[in-house]
C-alpha cells in the first residue's frame, strides 16, 4: 500500500477515510486534523491558558505533543492516584509524564491523591460500595472533581483531555443501551464554562485510538503501555471490542456512529443541561464550593464523608 | 527446508501463522480484530495488507485502552 500524497510505502491505512499515508505525511496529517476539529467545535484559541490532563498513556501525551507543536499555551497536570497493584502503575505513569515534560521543556503539575485528600483510589474503592462495584466510576468522578478544582484555582481557560473517537463511541454505545438521556445530552466535544466549571474540550474526539497510538510510535514518544489494573474487565473495553468487530466489517462505523450522534445533538434530540448560571451559583457544595445538584454535599465530598 | 509458518507476537506471546497471506487475514484466523492492533514488522510500522514472509518478525501492538 502506498502513501496517497507521495507514493512512498504507507505505514498506516485508515480505511474509514480511504486514506493511507507514509510516516512523514501521517505526522503532518494528524496535527492538521486536530487543528481542524479544534476550530470546527470552537474548543479554544491560541490566547487561552490550556490545562492538559495527562495520564502517561498514548492519547494524552500525543495530544500534549500536538498542541504544543501547534503553538498553543499548555501546562500539564498529572493526578497520582496511588494505584500500585503489584505493577507500580501510578509510579511508572508519573515517571513517564515527568520524563515527557522534561524532554519537551513543558510545565507539569503533580497532584498526589494521598497527600491532597488522604486516600488513594484503591483505598477509596475498597472502602466504598460504589468503588467495590465500579472502580472506574469512582476514579472518573475523582479525576473530574480534582481537575476542575485545580483549573479553577489556576485560572485556566480550558481543560483538555485525550479522549479519542473510540472512547467517545464506546461511551455513546453504553449510554444509548441504557438510554441515559442526561449523559447523552452531554456528549458534545466541548462543554462550555459555567459558574464553578471550567470549559472542557476533547481535541482527539475524531481521532481513532489506533491513529493516536501510531502517532506516539512514529514520534517515538515513550508512553505507559500497561493497562490500569482496575480497568481490565471494564465495560468500556468490552464496548470498544464490539465496536472494533463492526469496524472490521464496515470501516467507518465508529466515526459515523459518533458524527451522526453529534448531528442529532445539534438538532435537539437530547435535552441539554438545564441549569442556568444562577442555579449553579445557588447549588454549591457546602464543603468544597463546586456546583452540585444533590441538594447537599457533592458526589466527591460524599465519598470522603462516609469514611 | 524453509518453514511454512511464521509467527505473530502479542505481549510476548508467540502465535504461529501461515505465510504468503496478508497480515489482516492472519489476525482474522487468530480471532483478532484488525482495528485493535498496529503492526510492527522488522521494527517498522506497516499496514496490515502486507504479505507475511517466512523470515518475518511481526509484533502486534494492542491499542485498546480504557476504564
Amino acid at each position: 500500500m502506498r502513501c496517497r500524497k507521495c507514493g512512498e510505502k504507507a505505514v498506516i491505512n485508515m480505511r474509514q477515510h480511504r486514506l493511507s499515508l507514509c510516516a512523514e505525511h501521517y505526522l503532518e496529517w494528524i496535527p492538521q486534523q486536530v487543528q481542524r476539529h479544534i476550530e470546527k467545535y470552537e474548543m479554544f484559541s491560541f490566547d487561552d491558558k490550556i490545562l492538559v490532563a495527562v495520564s502517561g498513556g498514548k492519547d494524552s501525551l500525543a495530544l500534549w505533543n500536538i498542541l504544543n507543536g501547534l503553538g498553543y499555551k499548555t501546562e500539564g497536570v498529572y493526578i497520582d492516584l496511588g494505584i500500585d497493584e503489584g505493577i507500580d502503575y501510578s509510579r511508572n505513569s508519573r515517571l513517564t509524564v515527568e520524563s515527557f515534560a522534561e524532554n519537551n521543556q513543558l510545565p507539569i503539575h503533580l497532584i498526589n491523591m494521598q497527600k491532597k485528600h488522604g486516600e488513594t483510589i484503591p483505598e477509596i474503592n475498597q472502602r466504598t460500595h460504589r468503588g467495590r462495584r465500579n472502580p472506574c466510576s469512582v476514579c472518573g468522578l475523582v479525576k473530574r472533581h480534582v481537575l476542575n478544582q485545580f483549573s479553577l484555582d489556576g485560572s485556566f481557560d480550558v481543560i483538555v483531555t485525550g479522549h479519542n473517537l473510540d472512547d467517545e463511541a464506546a461511551i455513546l454505545l453504553a449510554n444509548t443501551l441504557d438510554w441515559s438521556l442526561e449523559f447523552l445530552s452531554r456528549g458534545y466535544p466541548v462543554l462550555p464554562a459555567k459558574p464553578g466549571f471550567t470549559r472542557k474540550a476533547k481535541p482527539f474526539c475524531r481521532i481513532y485510538e489506533r491513529e493516536s497510538a501510531a502517532y506516539t510510535i512514529l514520534r517515538k514518544i515513550n508512553f505507559i503501555n500497561s493497562e490500569c489494573p482496575f480497568s481490565i474487565d471494564s465495560k468500556q473495553i468490552y464496548y470498544k471490542e464490539i465496536l472494533n468487530q463492526w469496524e472490521d466489517d464496515k470501516p467507518g462505523t465508529k466515526l459515523r456512529f459518533y458524527l451522526h450522534y453529534l448531528k442529532t445533538l445539534d438538532q435537539g434530540a437530547f435535552p441539554r443541561g438545564q441549569e442556568n448560571d444562577q442555579e449553579l451559583i445557588d447549588q454549591q457544595c457546602p464543603n468544597c464550593g463546586q456546583p452540585t445538584n444533590t441538594g447537599g454535599l457533592c458526589a466527591f465530598c460524599q465519598i470522603f464523608e462516609v469514611k | 527446508m524453509v518453514s511454512k509458518q511464521a509467527a505473530l507476537t502479542l505481549k510476548g506471546k508467540s502465535m504461529p501463522c501461515r505465510i504468503n497471506i496478508p497480515i489482516w487475514k492472519a489476525l482474522k484466523e487468530q480471532g483478532l480484530s484488525r482495528s485493535a492492533y498496529l503492526i510492527i514488522r522488522n521494527c517498522t510500522l506497516v499496514t496490515d495488507d502486507e504479505i507475511i514472509n517466512a523470515s518475518d518478525s511481526i509484533e502486534l501492538i494492542p491499542v485498546v485502552s480504557g476504564g
